[in-house]
């Protein structure tokens, strides 16, 4: 797709309102922090737009992952992992698994492709774990599935960059949002 | 006899929002004021808040550059202007699941945590679907998702089904469905206590943005009495919102100014306020017998 006006735009809208760091996901690891090169060139434009592919899925199935595992440990609903929803996230994982596996890296990228394959593995591990779960006798023990979910998150946090979509929060219709560009002229 | 005090804090805002953001239908219209708040409830040997807003900490540049969000602070800052520290707030209701309300639940590290149950099943529901739909995700950050987990695993989440009443003594929590999200909630205090209560105040999350919502000018259909007009951000349906409102104002006896919207910056003209030593308002809804005013 061409990079027209409505392209730009999109790559404009978002934000992110976590650090990787964020004591919420539990002991923060040793995820190093990544910056995107400030001239990007056509071989960066192009591993970006993929590498977005890649980015919101893993970003949707950890969403997927999370929730159900609220349902799950919040309204005892042992059904949460029976739900259609688990194999859609499994389809959406094995679909990012093929892009990444197809994924050119820039050599200047080569950290920024190291921390979404690392996503992609820890969200297969959680996705693992909880599909060994979701057999079990007992009630269900989460613990695994959400440290590789938590750190999952912290990679993909790392590798976030707004300027090719890759962002953890979607503000386009969220309170913020409406106006930024008209904001942005009004101040020119 | 008054059992819980209620405050509105301010914890950001955005100077320039457009108004067709806030009123279904506005537009060129302008821009005004939108203020971020949370509310608080005191009293009942409780400390109870409405929403936690959004962790700032290495991105309020970016959303202050990017959406004009401005002056963001802690809640440790915010709730000393009452005199109270997250650590006293032992119950938080999440009205719905935007970044701006569930975005925060770490700096409450001693609350339990109230959200519908179908507003989760719903977000991870729109997560599973074709990137075609991706429009029903925005405005939620998965990390809050997995915050979420550890507060379940904790047992400090709750996800409740439908409306409940007395989650504390004479405070009910109520939902609209597939309204500003999936499962939106607003909280009912019935400040005497009595089911049907002489002194209620409903704290109505982003149901209600802006005084116009409820009492909107009725002209633009030749009527001359105020309107319900629905705020302009729906997931589900405006029909919803404004059945919603309708909900609301029957349980207040139809006396507006008892429905609280928290994006509203005029709270100042109806109610005592005063702004801190941030540049960010408190709005002193009502106060419980004994309770003294933070606001003079």
């Amino acid at each position: 797709m061409a990079a027209d006006g409505s392209s730009l735009t999109m790559l404009d809208w978002a934000a992110q309102v976590h650090d990787p760091s964020c004591a919420g996901f539990g002991p923060s690891g040793a995820v190093e922090t990544f910056c995107l090169p400030d001239a990007v060139g056509d071989e960066v434009a192009a591993y970006g737009l993929e590498a977005r592919q890649v980015y919101n899925a893993l970003k949707r199935v950890i969403g997927q992952a999370a929730g159900l595992m609220i349902l799950l440990e919040a309204s005892n609903r042992r059904e949460a992992l029976d739900l259609s929803s688990l194999a859609a996230a499994e389809e959406t994982f094995q679909e990012a698994r093929q892009r990444l596996g197809r994924l050119d890296a820039p050599s200047r990228l080569e950290r920024h492709f190291t921390h979404l394959a690392a996503a992609g593995r820890l969200v297969g591990e959680s996705l693992a774990a909880l599909r060994a779960q979701r057999d079990a006798v007992a009630r269900p023990d989460m613990t695994a599935a959400m440290q590789s979910l938590s750190a999952a998150y912290r990679h993909l946090q790392t590798a976030s960059e707004d300027r090719f979509g890759m962002t953890m929060v979607d503000f386009r219709h969220s309170c913020c949002n409406c106006g930024a560009d008209d904001r942005r002229k009004q101040a020119l | 006899m008054s059992q819980y005090s209620i405050w509105v804090l301010e914890y950001s805002y955005v100077t320039n929002y457009h108004k067709s953001g806030v009123l279904y239908g506005a537009h060129n219209q302008g821009f005004v004021k939108l203020p971020y708040c949370y509310a608080l409830i005191k009293g009942n040997g409780h400390v109870a808040m409405v929403d936690v807003g959004y962790n700032d900490k290495e991105y309020g540049k970016h959303l202050g550059d990017k959406f004009g969000v401005e002056n963001w602070r802690s809640p440790r800052k915010v709730l000393a202007g009452v005199g109270l520290t997250p650590e006293d707030v032992d119950t938080v209701f999440i009205t719905h699941a935007h970044f701006d309300h569930f975005g925060n639940v770490e700096d409450f590290p001693k609350a339990k945590f109230y959200i519908q149950e179908r507003e989760i099943a719903k977000w991870t529901w729109a997560m599973s679907l074709p990137d075609r739909l991706r429009w029903m995700m925005v405005a939620v950050d998965p990390g809050d998702i997995l915050r979420g987990v550890n507060l379940a695993r904790e047992k400090r989440l709750h996800c409740i089904d439908g409306a409940m009443a007395d989650v504390l003594p004479g405070i009910d929590l109520h939902v609209a469905y597939d309204s500003h999200t999936f499962a939106s909630m607003w909280v009912n205090v019935r400040n005497d206590g009595k089911a049907q209560s002489a002194d209620p105040w409903v704290l109505a999350g982003d149901l209600v943005y802006v005084f116009e919502n409820i009492e909107g000018p009725g002209a633009v259909v030749d009527v001359e009495t105020p309107m319900y007009v629905p705020v302009g951000l729906a997931l589900g349906s405006q029909q919803n919102l404004v059945m919603a409102t309708e909900e609301m104002m029957k349980q207040v006896g139809y006396e507006a100014r008892r429905v609280i919207p928290i994006h509203e910056e005029r709270l100042k003209d109806r109610f005592p306020s005063r702004i801190t030593e941030d540049g960010l308002r408190i709005s002193e809804i009502c106060l419980a017998d004994g309770e003294t005013s933070k606001v003079k």
